[in-house]
């Protein structure tokens, strides 16, 4: 858009910091949905997770409730009895246990407590020796979900957290006449959930790619919508002076001109004569150098314009006819001032400048242009090197 | 109580089987609970159980047998003298009428028992927090 090689360091520096502070609200923006994303996509996980736990715990509650129910059928309500006193009962309901014991239950087993709140193995499904609990071997209860399930004769689940095999132990009563006698335990591997990770995981790294190339495309796009704009206006551009030149006027300005403006015609005085003493190279630079001064004196809402051969149009808002008088003074001082020098040459350069201090968008730009150039015509009638306004 | 029950928990949760520190500090506390001794001296035949005794405070290796106050792991056949034993395998201890107590994993549970006829034939008792796993019975 702006040339920077022709800006001044104010304006440079303005520029730096709009572009700092544009890409600082973009990062802002990213962190801010990136934060709500993955703060969404958390809680949806969560929910799934604890979901399936759920679903999975439940199915295991219904297996274990009709295992139960045939316990006490089988027995006749004399589960404890049957199963110390008769083998048969015994291997019976270890088949039983062994048929439910699918490859995500590590362990499968029935225990009872005595009086003094010691727990015994009464059944296993584990078959290896070295492994299987014989009846009456002790059962170590950790936590007291045990003792829970005993006390409300409800079932019981237990979270195994940071455990390399387990993940969830479930404690499931066998009552008789309204008294828990036994507990079915289940100890569920942890390689359901880690499965259940595993899909997770995949899923969050697709989320998470699909985050990035988000970011990484809408910093693209950013990017390429500066890089297109630059380009776009560059257009515009007369490439000796590097300010916009006529086509910006008619394509870009005339659209967007203000309710009041101002317009300036400035004209190089001689400066035909310039170019047939010392040459087009130095009637170039003299070109250059006009533009540059005028450039730094300019607002940032202002427009410098080449609008053909040595002349330029000064596009302002929001001034009235004093200061218009004034900033005109000014950009023709800042020509004459100084004369300007190329190699060993040395051009005392004078503009005159027409001022149209009270154009209207309600009025037709040619003809509040034809008015500034009017000025400009009497300007160079008055002798050049002054300013005249529009009447 | 709640010191121990924290220990087996954590324990059961870590359940590294290469990580004997957890299983180190276990026996360190069942032999400080069955011996009011400030020192012990301890004999084991097993290498697995040598290399973990080493580093404990207050507890030497004995070289002899009748030397030793307690006995950790169950010894050869050919070994024979009357010292409390301390095993860590179920079946074993249920066979060893000299074995007092057993510490042993199942279903990945550490678990602890010490039969109190036994304790009494020699008279040891368990104090604090561990008599919770002290019973008659040793099926």
């Amino acid at each position: 858009m702006e040339n920077y090689q022709n800006l001044s360091q104010p304006k440079l520096t303005k520029l730096t910091k709009t572009r700092i502070v544009q890409f600082f609200v973009l990062v802002v923006i990213i962190i801010f949905v990136t934060f709500i994303a993955s703060n969404e996509y958390k809680y949806t996980m969560h929910e799934t997770r604890t979901q399936l736990n759920d679903k999975i715990i439940s199915l295991h509650f219904e297996t274990f409730a009709e295992l139960s129910r045939v316990f006490e059928k089988d027995t006749k309500n004399q589960f404890i009895k049957e199963v110390e006193k008769e083998a048969y009962f015994r291997d019976n309901f270890e088949d039983m246990l062994r048929l439910l014991r699918i490859s995500t239950v590590q362990n499968l087993f029935v225990v009872t407590r005595d009086a003094e709140k010691n727990y015994y193995f009464l059944l296993d499904s584990e078959r290896n020796p070295q492994k299987r609990a014989n009846i009456n071997e002790p059962f170590n209860p950790l936590g007291d979900y045990w003792d829970r399930c005993y006390k409300t004769d409800k079932p019981q689940v237990f979270h195994h957290h940071d455990n390399k095999d387990l993940w969830i132990s479930v404690a499931y009563p066998i009552v008789e006449n309204n008294k828990t006698v036994a507990i079915i335990g289940a100890d569920i591997s942890n390689q359901l959930d880690i499965n259940m990770q595993m899909n997770l995981k995949n899923f969050t790294e697709f989320f998470f790619w699909i985050l990035i190339l988000s970011i990484l495309w809408f910093i693209l796009l950013y990017i390429m919508t500066l890089y297109f704009r630059r380009k776009y206006y560059e257009g515009y551009k007369d490439p000796l002076t590097q300010i916009y030149h006529r086509k910006y006027l008619y394509d870009i300005l005339i659209k967007k001109l203000g309710r009041d403006y101002q317009l300036f015609m400035i004209d190089i005085d001689f400066f035909k004569k310039v170019n047939d003493t010392y040459g087009h190279n130095v009637g170039d630079y003299i070109l250059q150098e006009v533009s540059n001064r005028m450039q730094l004196l300019i607002r940032d809402e202002d427009s410098l314009i080449r609008y053909g051969g040595e002349e330029f149009l000064i596009y302002t808002t929001q001034l009235n006819p004093t200061q218009c008088l004034d900033f005109a003074q000014r950009i023709r001082e800042s020509i004459a001032k100084t004369p300007i020098k190329y190699k060993e040459i040395e051009c005392q350069i004078t503009i005159s400048i027409g001022v149209n201090a009270k154009a209207s968008s309600t009025e037709k730009f040619d003809d509040m242009l034809k008015k500034a150039d009017d000025a400009l015509y009497k300007a160079k009638l008055a002798g050049r090197n002054c300013v005249r306004t529009a009447n | 109580m709640k010191y121990i029950i924290f220990l087996l928990i954590t324990l059961s949760t870590i359940l590294n089987a290469g990580d004997s520190h957890w299983e180190k500090m276990i026996i360190e506390k069942i032999l400080q609970s069955v011996s009011n001794q400030k020192e012990l001296s301890i004999y084991t035949q097993d290498d697995n159980v040598l290399t973990m005794l080493k580093g404990i405070k207050n507890i030497h290796i004995s070289h002899s047998c009748e030397k030793a106050d307690f006995i950790l792991a169950k010894l050869d056949n050919n070994t024979l003298c009357n010292k409390p034993e301390l095993l860590f395998s179920y079946n074993e201890y249920r066979r060893t009428p000299s074995a007092i107590g057993v510490f042993f994993w199942q279903k990945g549970r550490p678990t602890i028992r010490f039969s109190s006829q036994r304790l009494k034939n020699f008279g040891l008792h368990v104090d604090g927090e561990l008599s919770k796993f002290v019973t008659a019975k040793a099926y």
